[in-house]
């Protein structure tokens, strides 16, 4: 088995909303819910530091916008 | 030293006995230098034979189930090795390396299959058996079952992260048939990749895995 470690998270009453109402939409638990998002936090973070750019596009004009993400 | 997932019983067909085969998340050292050692150069004298006197096709490369003999594990491995998104597999018996597999997972890993669609899942990338266990290749293949494992390994990943054991993966032309017929994954097609994409939802998975 792989080895688990277990930590706690201080979340304020809004953030633990959003992890809860993500995690219902999403059809996971928080914490498979927070591992998703780990990998894409960094997977961009990864990009960025190789000096690509992100950008997400408007489905319909094609407009793209830079993601900025602070490091 | 990577986490030892369990140890399996694997039949090998020139003596007819059992012997253990460990499952290892993930790929380490020891299996890359395996596959520059050992399954390389089996590939390459083999390709070579191939190629004396005649165009060295697709075809051919199936006929001999050599189509995933260009496949860059020792770049992949490194490249790949602290990114969360990607998780490696090795399988060892006998102290050698019998199989590998790198899966991907991510909230961009989404289902396509019709009554599935949009959910996670988690991707196989690269899956692949050793040389002497191949049929096509060698005359008499070794071990039975490394890519069966391989598979169950990556459904078993898929459970582990919520994900129902749902997994889908392109196949090279000549693994088509065992992915389709063999582990009973729905054919999905040729995409934008131009190979063909399979998909294991979860009621598959479970009758897969019993």
């Amino acid at each position: 088995m792989i080895e688990k470690r277990t930590m706690t998270l201080n979340l304020s009453a809004h953030e633990m909303d959003v992890i809860e109402r993500l995690a219902e939409e999403k059809g996971l638990s928080k914490t498979a819910l927070v591992r998703q998002a780990l990998r894409l936090y960094q997977s961009i973070s990864t990009r960025l530091d190789n000096g690509e750019k992100v950008f997400v596009e408007h489905p319909a004009t094609k407009e793209k916008a830079e993601l900025m993400v602070l490091s | 030293m990577g986490d030892l997932l369990g140890v399996y019983p694997l039949k090998d067909r020139r003596t007819g006995q059992e012997v253990e085969a460990k499952l290892w998340s993930a790929i380490e050292d020891r299996h890359v230098e395996d596959f520059s050692t050992k399954w390389k150069p089996i590939f390459d004298a083999k390709v070579e034979e191939l190629k004396r006197g005649r165009l060295l096709t697709n075809e051919l490369l199936a006929e001999h189930n050599l189509q995933d003999a260009h496949w860059q594990w020792i770049q992949k491995i490194p490249e790949r090795r602290d990114q969360l998104s990607w998780a490696s597999f090795a399988v060892e018996a006998e102290n050698v390396t019998q199989g590998l597999m790198f899966t991907r997972a991510g909230p961009d890993v989404r289902a396509r299959e019709a009554s599935q669609r949009n959910k996670y899942i988690v991707e196989v990338d690269l899956l692949a058996i050793a040389p002497w266990n191949r049929f096509r290749l060698v005359h008499e293949p070794q071990f039975k079952g490394i890519g069966r494992l391989l598979l169950a390994a990556a459904i078993s990943l898929s459970v582990s992260e919520e994900f129902g054991g749902r997994i889908g993966l392109h196949s090279l032309p000549q693994a088509e048939s065992w992915y389709r017929d063999v582990c009973g994954m729905t054919d999905l097609g040729v995409d934008g990749t131009k190979m063909r994409y399979f998909e294991m939802t979860d009621a598959q998975a479970r009758a897969f895995i019993e």
